[in-house]
């Protein structure tokens, strides 16, 4: 029993001891205390205030465990195998199941002791009224079902995938399924019962039932219902029952498969594609050669990020590929039908390029860096001749150009609308009267640019936190990143356009960028620090 | 010699842990100069300080004549750092990541394929140019990142640990590959805990302890006797001459003899340097009818200096 717990005991003692734990409680318990604060000034025009305050501290909380699971919980394993310490791991006296008690459990305990503590807090939510007791408590038993359900599923990716970015997506790609599961399947049953291939008869009404039954199962169903005015139902309901089956589902596959993934030392260099044509290659086959990286740029830097980072010519072609059918794919599970005009499809494919690019840009402000850190390349790329400023805005230029696709898609995008629009557009460009500033002025206001500028220096704040954060944080920037700045968009900006009206439509694009200048600077003078630590 | 570096007065703090006391020394052109201490003397913070990665925090570091501050775009184009560890692109192949090293120094793609054939040459990699790295073995990956550092035909060599986790082959390999450098005319200041192989390859020494020099100059000073006072020699004889070897013994200042050794006539002497010539040990053991094969001074072993001039323990 000893053996079983040793490493569990460990971590936990480790936890207790440091600083990090009880920075991260009371940073938690502040955060609370804010919403309190917010709550109270403005119980006078809003109805239900506890209620309203309990269901904000939910949703945080609920946003915050789904980053956990695709961060904190899904490296338990991989960072000791992309250390290449899980092998002497397991020439001591632990077996599996310690292992998996050692490196998970004991996060879950962390991720459940991080709810144990809001609760006193919480129940404040009571004098401001409009909620009760039962609906506090019954909300956070289905949240801790749903912590431990996650971290077990991640606990899964983690011992399946070799390096933590692979058990992050693994992870993300599951969670998704299981949260957006029903809808993608009832997306997909409609589009099929369109074109003719099944009919909802009694096979229908079994599947039907699946899928409610697969709603009743997640937590955002669960919120719903004991947040509902008048709940008085059982703490306990389906949804706990369900979670708690499902992670130890997934906790006992870990177990089961933990010696068959887990066995060999595996070098966690990242893979790339790499055609090397054999003597007897010809035809189509070798034209594969095509996809190698080739020579250098006289871009260097560009040449390596774009090939090495952001995955190359054959990653390019499979982004076009998918970017030109998933959102046709989405089109048609939204309109089974298939009767959209010419500029929805333009408006479709130019928008989700945009989310598209975002995605992309964020993935990459995560790497960008970070695979130079854990490789230790820094210092080999600050001796080059050129500034580490520059250095940088290379190595963003190299990810930029594997986005081509995405420019090229939301061009595409563009050219629809224009040819849908086309006899409008024609007719206003004879126009022997047009004055183009005069329409633009016509159509925008200094608060338009002002809510303009402040979403794009969103964007940037966000980008150049993400590359600062995962600059300091061995995993976990991006979901960090996101929980920074979506608390930023909850309590920052809400506070200060309370408070100075339409003056925030200055003052908060300003604040934004001044922070993104900051920011870049203090990206700079990290990454020589990091260059001079190797 | 011309000096090629010069350190003077260097001092580098990190938080409340001294690494650097007032290090000074030079570097002289077309040598090999090692750099030798314990764990923590402060080697690689002082090659770090060279190679422009590091700010020194008071001093002056300068290298070709430039200080490593005010010009340190100029200076990292004339020097080439190999850290101590495998900082590579472990997914590129060798001939992509050193195509890559020379597009970022700005050579053209003709240049560029001269150079990497001639570093591939030296370095006996021409042969695995379109292997991954990561399937490499730690003596080629070694290989490869010297390779790396020669892409730009540096002027000076600054490699830090070059020999560590080599097996015995690798590292004779490597130390020939220095050699060669050296007479392409390449200044090598190379730091190494194997002594043995410094003491061949290296015209210079430096012995840095808890970050103060204490030791710089020629190897051969070094692990010579010259400073000592008493000298060490060693007679060897065609046969064992015990009259000899008694008329040595009463020469004024010789303060010991010892016997030969029971499987060769070889006499070990120890004499004040100044009070007796070594011709005049010669001369009393010809008179004497013995016959000499061999006469020479004992060198110190570098590891016996290198114990003599630095302290025991860990740094605090």
């Amino acid at each position: 029993m000893n053996a079983l717990l040793a490493l569990f005991n460990r971590s936990l003692r480790q936890d207790s001891r440091a600083k990090s734990t009880y920075w991260a409680r009371a940073g938690l318990v502040s955060l609370i205390c804010v919403m309190m604060i917010t709550t109270r000034l403005s119980m006078g025009w809003i109805g239900a205030p506890g209620l309203q305050f309990f269901a904000t501290v939910i949703s945080t909380n609920y946003l915050f465990i789904s980053l956990a699971g695709l961060s904190f919980f899904s490296s338990a394993i991989t960072e000791e195998k992309e250390e290449m310490t899980l092998g002497l791991l397991r020439m001591t006296n632990l077996n599996p199941l310690s292992i998996l008690l050692g490196k998970s459990t004991s996060r879950l305990f962390s991720g459940l002791l991080l709810l144990a503590v809001q609760l006193p807090f919480t129940l404040l939510a009571i004098s401001f009224g409009g909620i009760s007791l039962v609906q506090i408590l019954a909300s956070y038993c289905a949240l801790m079902a749903y912590v431990i359900f996650l971290s077990n599923l991640a606990l899964f990716a983690s011992v399946v995938s070799a390096r933590t970015a692979g058990a992050a997506i693994l992870t993300g790609f599951l969670l998704v399924l299981f949260l957006f599961g029903h809808y993608f399947t009832l997306g997909i049953l409609s589009v099929l019962h369109w074109m003719g291939m099944i009919r909802f008869s009694t096979p229908g009404t079994i599947l039907q039932a699946f899928l409610n039954g697969w709603k009743i199962l997640l937590p955002s169903t669960r919120f719903e219902e004991v947040l509902s005015t008048g709940f008085s139902g059982s703490l306990l309901s389906p949804q706990i029952y369900g979670n708690l089956a499902l992670g130890l589902l997934f906790f006992a596959i870990a177990w089961a498969s933990f010696d068959f993934f887990c066995r060999d030392e595996k070098d966690s260099t990242p893979r790339r594609f790499l055609f090397r044509p054999g003597p007897k290659t010809v035809g189509i086959a070798s034209a594969f050669r095509i996809f190698n990286a080739g020579r250098a740029w006289k871009a260097a830097l560009i040449w390596k990020d774009f090939h090495f980072l952001a995955g190359g010519k054959l990653t390019v072609f499979i982004k076009l590929l998918l970017y030109l059918l998933l959102p046709y794919g989405g089109i048609l599970l939204a309109n089974g039908n298939g009767t959209l005009q010419l500029d929805e499809y333009g408006y479709t494919y130019l928008w989700s390029m945009v989310v598209v690019f975002f995605a992309e840009l964020v993935v990459m402000a995560g790497r960008i860096f970070r695979q130079e850190r854990r490789w230790q390349t820094l210092s080999s790329l600050a001796m080059l001749p050129i500034s580490i400023r520059r250095l940088a805005y290379q190595k963003v230029l190299g990810c930029l150009v594997g986005c081509w696709p995405t420019f090229l898609i939301f061009l595409g995008g563009c050219l629809l609308l224009l040819m849908a629009n086309w006899a409008d557009a024609v007719l206003w460009w004879s126009n022997p009267n047009r004055d183009i500033l005069h329409s633009l002025a016509l159509q925008l206001d200094w608060r338009g640019v002002g809510a303009f500028v402040g979403v794009v220096a969103l964007v940037l704040f966000f980008l150049h936190l993400v590359v600062d954060l995962s600059l300091r944080f061995k995993w976990g920037a991006l979901p960090l990143a996101i929980g920074i700045t979506w608390l930023l968009n909850m309590i920052a900006l809400p506070f200060s356009i309370y408070s100075m009206g339409e003056a925030s439509f200055v003052a908060i694009p300003l604040a934004l960028i001044a922070a993104t200048i900051f920011l870049h600077f203090r990206i700079g003078l990290r990454l020589e620090k990091i260059a001079g630590e190797e | 010699m011309e000096p090629l570096i010069q350190i003077e007065n260097l001092r580098h703090i990190y938080k409340t842990h001294a690494a650097l006391s007032g290090v000074s020394f030079t570097v002289h052109r077309q040598s090999i100069h090692g750099f030798v201490g314990p764990n923590g003397a402060g080697k690689t913070t002082t090659l770090k300080i060279l190679s422009t990665l590091l700010q020194p925090q008071s001093g002056s570091v300068s290298v070709f004549g430039q200080d490593i501050v005010r010009n340190r775009k100029q200076v990292r184009r004339k020097i080439g750092f190999m850290p101590d560890h495998f900082s590579m692109y472990r997914q590129m192949t060798v001939f992509e990541y050193v195509d890559f090293f020379g597009a970022a120094y700005g050579l053209v793609q003709a240049e560029r394929d001269k150079v990497i054939a001639d570093v591939l040459a030296l370095t006996d990699m021409d042969g695995r140019k379109n292997d991954l790295i990561s399937g490499l073995s730690r003596g080629m990956q070694q290989r490869v990142s010297l390779a790396r550092v020669l892409v730009h035909d540096p002027d000076l060599l600054l490699l830090d640990e070059p020999a560590s986790g080599l097996d015995p082959r690798a590292r004779i390999e490597l130390m020939e590959i220095l050699e060669e450098l050296r007479r392409l005319g390449k200044t090598i200041f190379i730091s190494s805990h194997i002594l043995s192989e410094l003491a061949t390859l290296c015209d210079h020494v430096t012995i840095l302890d808890r970050g103060k020099v204490k030791y710089t100059g020629s190897m051969s000073g070094l692990i010579s006797n010259e400073q000592s006072e008493v000298a060490t020699y060693t007679l060897i004889l065609a046969a064992e001459h015990p009259e000899a070897a008694s008329a040595i013994a009463q020469l004024p200042g010789m303060t010991r003899i010892s016997p030969p050794l029971p499987t060769s006539p070889r006499y070990t002497l120890n004499f004040e340097r100044g009070k007796l010539p070594v011709n005049t040990i010669l001369q009393t053991a010809l008179g004497n009818g013995a016959q000499i094969v061999g006469f020479h001074e004992e060198f110190k072993h570098l590891n016996q200096a290198f114990m003599d001039l630095t302290e025991p323990g860990v740094r605090p």
